[in-house]
């Protein structure tokens, strides 16, 4: 797909997409429903971040807040146990057959297609609400996405390794585990890290439909418009997922380098 | 021989354990054991009532799911319309100066720090229920993931790219045009590939927290534990996302 020609000028894709975007956003505008009258209700918000904290909740607060990120962290890990054999059977290089790779990877692409707080809500309703229902629903989400990102890093990893480690007449296993495996390390790593990234995220959110985490009490202090509340819980999400992300990019760089 | 017989990961096993143990020590706290697993076996009960996804308005649910992605792609033009000239400040190598570089990278920590669907939620708040709330809440979020990779991108480029069409005498927007844009256009289309596919499938979700399309549908069909109709809903988005996800597959592949 080329966007320019050598010398500067648009090739007709540009010019295609030049427009067809401007058309879809204005046949699509009525969609959106915009209404600047409805802004006027902000001034709530404002009003909010000037009520003073209530200290009561502080404790309560800090106990959801690693209730959060403990159902992030147990379904980050648990996901990466089944995700290590399973992206080995979707890997086009790995699997045992070809039809083996396809019937995996279509078997998680629908599984990915299920947001997580659905997989919450179901599991919630197969298995009682509570914690349980939340770290399983991050499991499943994370394993899909998992197997996907990792199959797709050991289809890409050098090939000579595997046809040296093959020459030494070893089994399909050693070759997984000596030439493929090594390579594509760091990439799982990385991979893991934005999981846990996106799990956490995620995790404040699941309590809204009764799976564990923060998410519920935030709820239900937008339902009772509990401001104090809802400011204190959000500068709390903000904190951890800030905190998160920055640690996880300092071990990321200091493992990849 | 020596090098062959150094281990790769001398720290693999140790590591690996203390991952176990704090992984354990967590659930423990949690309150996860074999006890809480024991309440598995009633799932396939639950999971049977799916068995038949009920279609009876199927052209309402079309229209929904046709909002859902409507939002989506709205989401993923305010995140391209803002990431993409941010870049001149993100990344290191064209950013005009230090400062500048660092009050963007900032900005794009903030949009990114706070989940979409918490975003969503306060801002319906103040825009009532419907999709304006949602394609807002797309439109911050993703910004972040998008223009920390465009800058990323830019930033691995060799600087000779850019020193030499700086010495041949061209302005910035003519080393943009010519120098940078070639080297990076594969892969800016490939992340906003994947954030197109991405925002479609939070855009379910946001409607679950009120902000409009079939998420909307899917959480009232929870609410009155309609199971047939909830097996309907999710097969006709499981059916469009896994198309957007294959189509934004082929298109990474294909360009890089």
């Amino acid at each position: 797909m080329r966007f320019v020609t050598p010398t500067g000028k648009p090739t007709w894709t540009t010019l295609a997409i030049g427009l067809l975007i401007p058309a879809f956003l204005i046949l699509t505008l009525p969609v959106l429903n915009i209404d600047l009258s409805r802004l006027e209700s902000f001034r709530i918000l404002a009003q909010a971040v000037a009520t003073p904290i209530d200290a009561s909740y502080l404790p309560t607060l800090l106990k959801l807040c690693g209730e959060t990120l403990g159902m992030a962290w147990v379904g980050t890990v648990a996901a990466l146990l089944f995700a290590l054999p399973l992206s080995l059977l979707a890997g086009r290089n790995t699997s045992p057959h070809v039809a083996v790779s396809l019937v995996a990877k279509a078997v998680f692409s629908i599984v990915r297609a299920v947001p997580d707080i659905v997989w919450a809500a179901m599991l919630a309703g197969a298995v009682g609400l509570g914690v349980l229902p939340g770290v399983l629903a991050l499991m499943v989400t994370g394993t899909a996405f998992m197997v996907k990102v990792f199959a797709e890093s050991y289809e890409v990893v050098d090939p000579k390794p595997i046809e040296g480690v093959l020459a030494q007449g070893a089994s399909p296993f050693a070759v997984r585990t000596f030439a493929v495996l090594p390579q594509a390390a760091p990439d799982l790593v990385g991979l893991t890290l934005y999981v846990l990234d996106v799990n956490v995220r995620a995790a404040t959110i699941l309590g809204l439909v009764g799976a564990g985490g923060i998410g519920y009490d935030l709820t239900q202090a937008i339902r009772l418009q509990y401001w104090d509340r809802i400011v204190l819980i959000i500068a709390a999400v903000y904190l951890m997922v800030t905190t998160i992300d920055r640690l996880s990019d300092i071990l990321r760089s200091r493992l990849l380098r | 021989m020596s090098r062959l017989a150094k281990k790769p990961f001398p720290w693999f096993w140790p590591v690996a354990l203390l991952f176990l143990a704090a992984t354990l020590a967590a659930a423990h706290a949690l309150g996860l054991d074999l006890q809480s697993l024991s309440d598995l076996k009633d799932a396939p009960e639950y999971f049977k009532e799916f068995r038949r996804p009920d279609f009876a308005e199927i052209q309402r649910y079309t229209k929904l799911l046709g909002e859902t992605v409507v939002m989506g792609l709205w989401g993923s033009f305010i995140n391209l319309a803002v990431a993409l000239p941010l870049t001149r400040y993100t990344a290191k190598n064209v950013s005009p100066h230090p400062v500048a570089y660092r009050v963007s990278r900032e900005f794009l920590n903030l949009c990114r720090a706070l989940p979409d669907a918490l975003i969503a939620l306060v801002l319906i708040i103040g825009l009532g229920p419907g999709p304006l709330g949602g394609v807002l809440a797309l439109g911050i979020h993703s910004i972040g993931f998008l223009g920390k990779a465009f800058a990323e991108s830019i930033e691995r480029l060799p600087a000779g790219i850019l020193e030499g069409s700086q010495s041949s005498g061209a302005t910035p927007w003519q080393t943009l045009r010519f120098a940078l844009w070639p080297s990076v256009s594969r892969e800016i289309v490939g992340y906003t590939a994947y954030i197109v596919y991405r925002n479609i499938l939070v855009a379910v979700t946001l409607g679950i927290v009120g902000a409009g399309g079939i998420g909307v549908e899917i959480s009232k069909a929870f609410g009155y534990s309609q199971k047939g109709k909830l097996a309907a809903l999710l097969i006709m988005v499981v059916i469009v996302v896994s198309l957007i996800d294959l189509a934004a597959d082929v298109i990474r592949k294909r360009i890089t």
